[in-house]
């Protein structure tokens, strides 16, 4: 189409494709185990499927060591929310960089403002 | 009950619609869950994990393609992300008093108000824009190629210092109702600062992801968030919206305006129904 689109959009939108793409190739294979497991019954909203006690940190940390012990439809479905969850995250921590690296220092105050928030929201508790 | 399977189709429809409108899919997903009897503050959760997803994917296409403003969405994002965490923490506390039936009421508030500023504001297809101090501080401009009118489009963006308040206002209804809030981000980006409408939408969807986020942190923290609901919503709405976001680059801005228009009276009249039998 011959427009110029800047590196930090390639970049953004790279992410958020790979992100994307991999979280939901995780929770499609957590779902069709579900989906073999248990025939296509009515969902369980029970306690073993909600994520409890915690914050987001503690619940990536569940996660990554319990992979490892089972690839149960509940720990892959985990996992893919996980890399879901840290996506938009990976790309404000891109707009930092980049607009480090390009000595836009009001950017850099923004990007890091939002990075701030979120990392507040994702630790409470 | 509904099965993952059923979940699944209706998030795949709710987000090709979405994703066209830049309103996410949870106000189209949230009301059919809660038909078919899942609380609506585990409706709400899951929904908000989808809208990660379903804007990122959406997202993805509209960067790369230069329609997202990506300066504006990170400017923006400081009063959404905020604005989130209050409306997600305020979800909770409803939650904890039992007052469940006041989210219906605030769902179908919301759908009316952006209604009303969409149905009477939204008709023009390039705002001119005359741009004030901070704008120009903020470097709020730029450009993108529309197909349709075949040919580059330069703007610029005014009064982000209006938008702001609007911005945290669209935040707090994100996480109390676990929407994008997209309706209301695109009409204070097109009505205050000028945004023409391709743009707005491209630019709502990069900005959803972060909002979303900072909702969905809360509601983690609160045990609203149920895998087996999130997972089948995050694939359904993406996959649709990955569909929405091919065909929009081909619609004009007449079509899309109109489109809108249409899905949210369809979504009011819902709300206002389940409201009186409830």
């Amino acid at each position: 189409m011959g427009m110029k689109v800047s590196s930090l959009s390639l970049g953004i939108s790279w992410i958020l494709r790979v992100g994307v793409t991999v979280s939901l190739a995780l929770e499609l294979a957590g779902v069709i185990l579900y989906t073999i497991q248990t025939g296509n019954q009515s969902l369980d909203l029970s306690a073993a499927w909600q994520f409890k006690g915690g914050n987001f940190f503690d619940f990536a940390s569940t996660t990554v060591t319990s992979i490892g012990s089972s690839l149960s439809p509940l720990n892959v479905m985990s996992l893919g929310v996980m890399i879901l969850m840290l996506t938009p995250y990976v790309r404000v921590v891109a707009g930092v960089i980049y607009y480090g690296v390009q000595k836009d220092w009001k950017y850099v105050g923004i990007t890091l403002f939002v990075l701030a928030v979120i990392t507040t929201g994702l630790a409470v508790l | 009950m509904i099965g993952v399977l059923e979940a699944l189709l209706f998030a795949i429809s709710a987000g090709f619609i979405g994703s066209i409108l830049g309103l996410g899919g949870a106000l189209i997903l949230t009301p059919i869950l809660t038909y078919f009897g899942v609380p609506i503050q585990y409706a709400i959760a899951a929904s908000m994990v989808a809208i990660i997803a379903t804007s990122s994917g959406a997202a993805s296409s509209y960067v790369r393609e230069g329609l997202s403003n990506v300066r504006a969405a990170f400017y923006m994002e400081i009063f959404t992300a905020v604005g989130a965490i209050v409306g997600a923490s305020l979800t909770g506390y409803i939650v904890l008093i039992h007052a469940e039936a006041l989210l219906y009421y605030l769902f179908a508030a919301f759908l009316a108000t952006s209604f009303l500023a969409l149905g009477t504001m939204r008709n023009r297809e390039i705002p001119e824009v005359k741009q004030d101090g901070m704008a120009k501080w903020l470097k709020l401009e730029g450009t993108y190629y529309d197909k349709p009118a075949k040919k580059q489009i330069d703007y610029k963006l005014g009064r982000p210092a209006l938008a702001a308040p609007g911005m945290f206002f669209a935040g707090i209804a994100a996480g109390l109702l676990g929407i994008g809030g997209g309706a209301f981000k695109i009409s204070v980006q097109e009505m205050i600062m000028g945004m023409p409408s391709k743009v707005s939408t491209a630019t709502t969807n990069f900005i959803q992801g972060m909002t979303a986020l900072a909702a969905a942190s809360i509601y983690f923290t609160s045990g609203f968030v149920y895998l087996d609901l999130a997972a089948p919503l995050a694939i359904g709405t993406t996959v649709g919206s990955l569909v929405g976001a091919r065909v929009l680059p081909n619609l004009t801005n007449k079509t899309v305006r109109n489109l809108f228009l249409i899905v949210l009276v369809v979504l009011i009249i819902d709300m206002v129904w389940k409201g009186y039998t409830s």
